[in-house]
């Protein structure tokens, strides 16, 4: 059974989730329940004002001034995340050109430990080359090889090595220590 | 173009889709601050601040749900930060006296209709004004934006039990308060924000 002073009661009745029976209960009790009439009235009275209450109109250029806003800042964060994604492949490059030039450093010293000094294979390259430049064959496949060989050789050297010259330096201060 | 290809385009930030998503939300957002802020100019800011929070964070929105309740739930959490956020007086006086607010009923109504309108929407908003901030959204999203049960307790994180006990107290205070402002013309009864007294009068 069902007490009808009960709050779920009364929202089962606001939601109209009565039976016929239950209906025919209720009205029964509405009119034997002064308090409950009473209450009853002044529900549906609420109900009324509110349901034809006027619908309050936004002013006609808030819309265009909203999405204006919203372009806005939409734009904005998109020029700042390009600028953190623009900054963090400045530094990630930077870390990879560094980590190359202290790797080919080495690479190049073992190299030419191995075979002469150093100094003497890039004469003996730059030799080559240039005798093969003066002969005339400038655009051979041996001169660019040789060419593409100097560059892998002693390009870290000259400008990676540049960027990363303190790295390297303390490199060989290490290696030489 | 469907609503969801709108949306999608939206959050592909195109400028056309932002501005459809806008105008096509608008209103209803304005209502609702409307409802809850009861000052028109706290309503356009505050709607104009929940639309725009509602596109810059569209990456977070479920394309499976509708975007109705979605968008009214920023709105909500917006309008009761800032109810909350509000000092206790609440100027009644000078609600809706800047004219910034229209009614949508009919075309050029008369100035009597238009001051009719006004008073009818000043002693709702008096109503409301007696009810704590999140019995006033309950009751606004119940009222003006026919949310069903389930979608208002997504948007104000209750359960749908508390929505409808919330709902139905709100609806008794505000029914008492109506009655009690009928009887004896002019005194608003006891606002500020109370809760609604709990029913049983056994
Ligand atoms: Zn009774």
């Amino acid at each position: 059974m069902w007490d009808m002073h009960s709050e779920a009661w009364w929202i089962k009745v606001l939601d109209g989730d009565l039976t016929p029976p239950e209906q025919a209960l209720w009205e029964q009790h509405l009119s034997e329940c002064p308090t409950c009439r009473a209450e009853w009235a002044a529900l549906a009275q609420l109900e009324m004002v509110l349901r034809v209450a006027p619908v309050p109109v936004p002013p006609a250029d808030l819309a265009a001034k909203t999405t204006a806003r919203a372009v806005l800042m939409r734009r904005q964060r998109r020029l700042w995340m390009l600028l953190g994604i623009s900054f963090l492949t400045v530094l990630l490059g930077a870390g990879v050109v560094v980590a190359l030039g202290t790797v080919y450093w080495d690479f190049n010293r073992l190299l030419a430990a191995m075979v002469f000094s150093k100094d003497m294979l890039l004469q003996v390259l730059m030799r080559t080359l240039v005798g093969l430049m003066v002969a005339g064959r400038s655009f051979s496949p041996l001169v660019l090889a040789l060419a593409a060989g100097l560059l892998f050789l002693f390009m870290p050297h000259g400008v990676l090595a540049t960027v990363a010259v303190v790295m390297v330096r303390r490199q060989r201060g290490v290696a030489e220590a | 173009m469907t609503e969801q290809e709108w949306i999608m385009a939206a959050m592909h930030g195109e400028e056309s889709a932002i501005s459809w998503l806008v105008e096509a939300y608008q209103p209803m957002v304005f209502g609702l601050c409307y409802r809850m802020l009861g000052s028109p100019t706290d309503a356009e800011d505050a709607a104009q601040d929940a639309l725009v929070k509602a596109v810059m964070s569209l990456q977070s929105f479920d394309l499976e749900r509708p975007f109705k309740p979605w968008v009214l739930r920023i709105a909500s959490n917006l309008c009761t930060d800032r109810l909350r956020r509000r000092r206790p007086e609440v100027s009644l006086d000078g609600m809706g006296d800047d004219g910034a607010w229209e009614w949508q009923a009919g075309s050029d109504p008369s100035p009597e209709q238009q001051l009719e309108a006004r008073e009818r929407q000043k002693a709702i908003q008096v109503l409301l004004e007696t009810l704590s901030p999140v019995d006033r959204l309950v009751v606004t999203l119940y009222y003006w934006q026919d949310l069903s049960y389930e979608e208002i307790a997504e948007a104000t994180h209750l359960s749908v039990s508390a929505v409808k006990s919330r709902l139905f107290r709100a609806r008794r205070g505000m029914a008492e308060c109506w009655a009690q402002n009928q009887d004896d013309e002019g005194s608003y009864c006891n606002s500020g924000m109370r809760e609604a007294h709990y029913v049983g009068h056994a």
